[in-house]
């Protein structure tokens, strides 16, 4: 994927400037930034669920930013929330049926499904109503519904948000399987320790801008992401 | 539940166990609903001699349309129609209309007409609606069979205005209609009975049965979809829409379907009731008509079609016979009906907000909703229990 001068601006306000970065196939990058850096702004707009002011965001060289959400998600960019949408009345299992079928996968959808909660770790919960699931659950069923999608790239939006520990942990195991298996991934997150785990690059925003782009461990020392970010005091990664 | 089962490779379902079991978990409820249930009312003529109560359930079969065409709808996409109305009085006056104008138009004909119009509706009507939610969309519908009213007011040459039309060529008439109206009197009822009765009871047998075969087509065709791949998706986007569009769903594509599909059904029940009654009229179009199929559809349970069906017989029944017969209150004030549905609706949702019958059909150890139809079946059968 190709972010190209992407800017968002509300009225006056611009939560996005001229961001430019590429996502190479088989990335696993970290978005950072302080509370009202542009991240979730940026992240709407890489995934269509909003429209920038001016810039392109392209994959594979093809524009996205004139299709409905539906067929950016069907040329192979899937999300997640932040603060997780399922279909609470549906068994987690239907949930993750739902993109399979709008897809048209040749095959027994439901067998396909559980498939893709057994990547997650979720298959012994397809039968319950995903309303039953706890916090750490219900974001590994929103990384399987947009698994289901079948994305060349996946954006999840603070993952480890609202989460414990010990079930940070889990769902970090989950992400690195992922990771193995080929899936490209930008995640969101504040919780850093955890996030740089994860990730082979960080991009840090701040004001809107990309203030840094690289190696974790170098955009961590570097002095514009430490001050705007992390107030001032370096930050051991390790 | 421990971390580490979580991370434990789960069962995968062998192929072809996992259909012949799903079937088995399914037929259980099923099986006496989608082909016990259409037998006994196909036969129900032959063991109730009461014309009046007959006549009474082939008015219920057109309101099992009407809820089962709402709720395929509101009850699956949650896009709430106050002004379902408008489909069914459009297919009835579209037919009461060409047999008026059109008489070499033969009822069913008549009836695929009714039912296009009705469909045209649905996207003039849906198009513009895609936008709205909630209370929006709630005034949006009720205005537009609103406006069909006044309508009928500016046109009132045609459309008879208060009067609405008379004389619409009836049930026993249709060249398809007629013939299987009578052949099923006479194999329910034996030839000998049914040809010694007068005309009329003829006629409401006829259409009895001609009602019964277009909603059990109907009820059928819908619950297949309802319940099937598709229904889901349109489950997804009553849960969560922006979930939906994450998920790949056509939102657009997706609820126009719905609200296409919904008009065209009810436009083909209205027909039908208009050939039915003989006439047309402006309860066809009312805001009265509109509530009594949300209520009969919340009360059997939105999002299930069968359980808005089985809430149109119960209500129809009610309505149109047993509260009649329960206290001469009813029959002298006739408004009362729908106040008290409206109160008995209130209580029920009180005490089950998803409507009788899909918790009921739960119990009986079926699945009431679609949803858990097609998710939690097969993974009982895959042999991963929660």
């Amino acid at each position: 994927m190709e972010v190209a001068g992407v800017t968002r601006q509300f009225g006056g306000l611009t939560a996005v400037n001229e961001v430019t970065f590429d996502v190479e196939h088989g990335a696993s990058i970290g978005l950072i930034g302080a509370n009202g850096a542009g991240k979730t702004t940026l992240f709407n707009c890489l995934t269509g669920f909003d429209k920038p002011t001016s810039g392109d965001v392209r994959l594979r060289g093809k524009s996205l930013l004139k299709l409905p959400r539906h067929k950016v998600v069907g040329s192979g960019v899937a999300r997640t929330f932040q603060i997780v949408k399922p279909f609470p009345d549906l068994p987690v299992l239907a949930n993750v049926m739902v993109p399979l079928i709008v897809r048209k996968t040749k095959g027994d959808v439901k067998a396909q499904a559980l498939q893709v909660l057994s990547r997650v770790g979720l298959a012994h919960r397809a039968a319950s109503p995903s309303s039953q699931l706890s916090e750490g659950d219900l974001k590994r069923l929103e990384m399987a519904r947009a698994l289901a999608t079948g994305p060349e790239l996946l954006l999840l939006d603070e993952p480890f948000a609202g989460l414990s520990t010990q079930e940070i942990g889990v769902l970090s195991d989950t992400i690195r399987d992922l990771r193995a298996d080929g899936v490209t991934l930008v995640i969101v997150e504040h919780k850093i320790g955890s996030l740089l785990k994860l990730v082979d690059r960080v991009i840090a925003m701040d004001q809107g801008k990309v203030i840094a782009d690289g190696e974790p461990q170098a955009v961590m020392r570097d002095p514009a992401v430490v001050t705007a970010y992390l107030g001032g005091e370096a930050h051991d990664p390790a | 539940m421990t971390e580490t089962d979580e991370k434990a490779p789960a069962p995968v379902p062998a192929g072809p166990s996992t259909g012949a079991k799903l079937g088995k978990r399914l037929l259980k409820v099923n099986v006496i609903l989608l082909i016990l249930l259409p037998i006994a009312l196909l036969y129900f003529p032959r063991f109730v001699d009461n014309t009046t109560l007959l006549q009474v359930v082939a008015t219920a079969n057109i309101f099992v349309m009407f809820a089962a065409s709402w709720d395929i709808l509101s009850g699956y996409t949650g896009q709430v129609n106050f002004g379902h109305a408008a489909f069914i009085g459009f297919g009835a006056y579209t037919v009461a209309l060409l047999s008026k104008y059109q008489p070499a138009v033969n009822n069913e004909l008549a009836l695929l007409i009714g039912t296009s119009t009705a469909a045209l509706l649905g996207i003039a009507i849906g198009v513009p609606c895609l936008r709205l939610k909630g209370p929006y969309l709630a005034l949006a519908t009720l205005s537009v069979a609103g406006a069909l009213v006044q309508l009928t007011f500016i046109f009132k040459s045609q459309t008879g205005g208060e009067d609405g039309l008379a004389n619409v060529s009836a049930v026993t008439e249709g060249t398809i209609t007629g013939p299987l109206g009578e052949k099923l009197s006479e194999l329910v009822l034996g030839p000998l009975t049914y040809a010694g009765l007068g005309g009329f009871d003829q006629y409401i047998y006829v259409s009895y049965f001609v009602t019964l075969a277009v909603m059990i087509l109907m009820v059928g065709g819908l619950m297949a979809l309802g319940y099937g791949k598709r229904g889901l998706v349109l489950r997804s986007i009553q849960q969560d829409e922006l979930a939906a569009e994450a998920a790949g769903v056509p939102l657009t594509r997706y609820k126009l379907a719905a609200f296409v599909l919904s008009a065209a059904c009810a436009g083909l029940a209205g027909g039908l009731y208009a050939q039915v009654r003989g006439t047309v009229a402006l309860d066809l179009l009312a805001v009265d008509l509109s509530l009594l199929v949300i209520i009969i559809a919340a009360f059997g349970g939105a999002g299930s079609i069968i359980g808005p069906a089985l809430g149109a017989y119960a209500v129809i029944l009610l309505q149109g016979y047993y509260l009649d017969r329960a206290s001469t209150l009813f029959v002298e004030h006739p408004e009362l009906k729908l106040g008290s549905f409206s109160l008995l609706l209130i209580i029920v949702l009180l005490v089950q907000p998803r409507g009788l019958v899909p918790p009921l059909l739960q119990r009986l150890g079926g699945k009431g909703s679609p949803s858990q139809a097609a998710g939690a079946t097969m993974v009982e059968s895959g042999g991963a229990k929660p």
